[in-house]
């Protein structure tokens, strides 16, 4: 086992490597992965993962960007495109169980601070980029939480701003002459 | 009107402009107005106002250049610059800052002096003779705080009143919404500005201008001006004598065809510019057309660019109103007692969504202080630099000896790294950047490196010798006489203003000087 490993590691470095190379549009970080639009929609089930390796990854996107009022299911959208993306392509599937394999037992259930720890030391990895990527995109990407973060969207259907607040801040100090 | 005109391939009386944006699109109408034939070769697809969204991921995918090319250096390897591949190019996409060269700029290289790296040269164009030029620039743009349009200034948003605040505390006096090509009022037919936001997905009601629906219409109303969209320029021919006489390009279809040609004028963007010299190679002109200096896609510069996210201790709600909302210019001269040369800008920018604040705000970062900042979304006020960008010879376009396009051609191979002038004043203006948002209460502040350029300058650069540059000071080739160069590609210096409006002054001027030559049988 301990023979195998890096050479099936360094095979799938060289298969994401490729696999992962980010869209275009992804490089100014206006789009995510088309595939985010469908993946949460229904229940989770998994067909790659196993019930502890999805919990980890559960554990792992909420590590990454940990929203208190999101509920797990919102993270459960991001482990279910792993899930398929790992089901879709076997040398995935391997890469990530390889990684999950090789963590702490106690993982999900140490303290923030440890786990953030435990993920700093696997930055750059190709499970790491991959479960980064897919977080980013799955979050902040889904109109549902990006509306809950204030982003108001389209705006030309509503006469846009000029009367709706395009100037209304109102916490700057209200010195006139600085503000004149 | 006369409609649209249609002209043969075989007429070899018209002029053919490759690019249709704000030097192609402005060079076209104006030469249409003067009753001159042009055929003008798009690569892009004709989109109008219709299509336009606020939905920055969507209008990406339908604006930008995308066919693939190379990025070295310190660019992005797969997307080096953002622009455009539609009509109007990057004038779709454009946030409007239209801000005249400072004297001192045209004299880049008198001014600054030899400087180790660096290969400064002076416009053979003046400052002084620029000026009616761009007095007809601003009154054809709408240009808002212009006195050659009467428009005052747009108001300012929310991002603009933070960072104004912060800068004014800090003692800096030339802070205001700037000079915008986006109407404040209604003005030559198109609506006022409704701070819509999304300015740089494209205005959806036409306030912001385009030559999409101002120049191309305009010259195509004429009946002097053909556009065609989705064609493609792969080559420039040229006759024994070494004149231009023909565009080879690839038709919506993907099929060759060749368009006779008096004089040929190219606007592709300082990438495809070059790239399209470069490929028109021959028995003749070895080394590219109209490259007998070497000059062809050398000192390609992008502006020294970097960008900050703070997170206010109230709500700004940055996407509402117009993207570059406000600027700070006091930075902007070039003072002797700095330890660099040239000086910047501050432009208010949005992040353009919690994904955008997310990837762009500090890039690869992650955790719970970070997912705090995102939680701040509403209360993010951002800006970009905007900063003179030094020539250098070896930051170029050339043609990439592996990668090719969908049509089998070599891609623009775009290499740019920092000139060490750039790095120091990229570090300075990070350093008044926190000032000011600190000045004004933030948080948190992120400062990150450049996006993908949207100013892209200098690689077919004027120069009063032909050894040093491409061409004279209308834009005309050294080597070809009758082949122009009307886009920002002709640039000696970057400046440190935003170069559209440079671009279109300089397209007026060329018009006026071809019908002049023509005229008097010169061309």
């Amino acid at each position: 086992m301990s023979e195998r490993r890096p050479t099936v590691l360094r095979r799938d470095i060289l298969k994401i490597g490729g696999a992962t190379l980010l869209p275009l549009a992804s490089i100014l970080g206006l789009t995510a992965p088309i595939q985010r639009a469908h993946a949460g929609a229904r229940a989770f089930e998994s067909n790659s993962f196993d019930r502890a390796q999805a919990g980890l990854l559960l554990s792992v996107a909420r590590t990454l960007f940990p929203h208190d009022f999101l509920p797990d299911k919102q993270y459960m959208k991001i482990v279910a495109v792993l899930d398929a993306k790992a089901a879709a392509d076997k040398s995935v599937a391997m890469m990530v169980g390889a990684a999950l394999g090789a963590f702490p037992d106690d993982f999900a259930t140490m303290k923030e601070a440890k786990r953030e720890d435990y993920l700093r030391t696997l930055e750059g990895s190709p499970f790491f980029r991959l479960v980064y990527q897919e977080t980013l995109v799955g979050l902040y990407g889904d109109p549902a939480v990006s509306t809950l973060l204030g982003y108001e969207g389209s705006s030309v259907e509503h006469g846009g701003y000029l009367k709706r607040g395009f100037d209304d801040i109102s916490w700057l100090p209200t010195n006139k002459p600085l503000l004149k | 009107m006369s409609g649209t005109a249609r002209f043969d391939l075989d007429d070899a009386s018209v002029i053919v402009i490759v690019g249709s944006g704000a030097g192609g699109g402005t060079l076209g109408n104006e030469l249409a107005q003067k009753g001159i034939k042009v055929v003008c070769l798009e690569a892009g697809p004709h989109l109008t106002l219709g299509d336009i969204r606020n939905d920055p991921a969507a209008m990406f995918e339908k604006l930008s250049w995308l066919d693939p090319r190379v990025g070295a250096g310190d660019l992005d390897p797969q997307l080096p610059a953002w622009i455009c591949k539609t009509v109007g190019g990057t004038t779709v996409h454009w946030a409007g800052a239209a801000l005249r060269f400072q004297p001192h700029e045209w004299r880049a290289r008198s001014t600054y002096g030899e400087i180790a790296g660096a290969s400064l040269l002076d416009w053979p164009t003046t400052h002084e003779e620029m000026q009616p030029w761009y007095d007809r620039a601003e009154k054809k743009m709408g240009v808002a705080g212009s006195s050659q349009t009467g428009l005052p200034r747009l108001p300012g948003n929310n991002n603009y009143k933070v960072l104004a605040y912060g800068a004014r505390k800090l003692g800096y006096r030339e802070v205001h919404t700037g000079n915008m090509a986006i109407n404040s009022q209604p003005y030559d037919g198109r609506p006022g500005c409704l701070q819509i936001g999304f300015c740089m997905n494209g205005c959806a009601i036409g306030a912001k201008w385009s030559t999409l629906y101002t120049e191309v219409p305009r010259a195509e109303a004429t009946g002097h001006f053909e556009l065609r969209p989705a064609c493609h320029a792969v080559r420039i021919e040229h006759d024994a004598a070494g004149r231009a006489n023909a565009v080879v390009y690839k038709d919506a279809n993907g099929v060759d065809q060749r368009q006779r040609a008096r004089i040929v004028c190219v606007a592709g963007n300082a990438i495809e510019t070059p790239r399209l010299l470069l490929l028109s190679s021959s028995g003749t002109f070895r080394d590219g057309l109209a490259n007998s200096s070497g000059q062809v896609g050398r000192n390609y510069m992008v502006h020294t660019t970097g960008a900050a996210f703070a997170v206010m201790p109230g709500e700004v709600h940055p996407d509402r109103g117009t993207q570059m909302a406000g600027i700070v210019m006091d930075e902007a001269p070039h003072r002797k007692n700095r330890d660099f040369v040239g000086g910047f800008l501050l432009q208010t920018l949005p992040p353009q969504g919690p994904l955008g604040f997310a990837r762009n705000a500090k890039p690869g970062a992650w955790g719970r202080l970070y997912a705090r900042d995102i939680e701040g979304y509403r209360n993010v006020a951002g800006l970009w630099i905007v900063g003179e960008d030094l020539p250098q010879a070896g930051n170029s376009v050339t043609l990439d000896p592996k990668v090719r396009d969908q049509h089998g051609l070599p891609v623009a191979h775009v290499r740019r790294v920092d000139h060490p002038n750039d790095a120091t004043m990229r570090k300075r203006a990070w350093e008044v950047v926190r000032s000011i948002y600190e000045a004004a209460g933030a948080r948190t502040i992120h400062t990150r490196g450049p996006f993908p350029a949207t100013h892209n300058m200098g690689t077919c650069r004027q120069s009063t010798s032909p050894d040093d540059g491409v061409c004279n000071k209308y834009g005309q080739a050294h080597d070809v006489g009758n082949l122009f160069i009307a886009d920002g590609s002709q640039f000696v210096s970057s400046a440190t203003e935003n170069p559209t409006l440079t671009i279109v002054a300089l397209a007026i001027r060329q018009a006026d000087h071809i019908a002049r030559r023509m005229v008097r049988r010169e061309l």
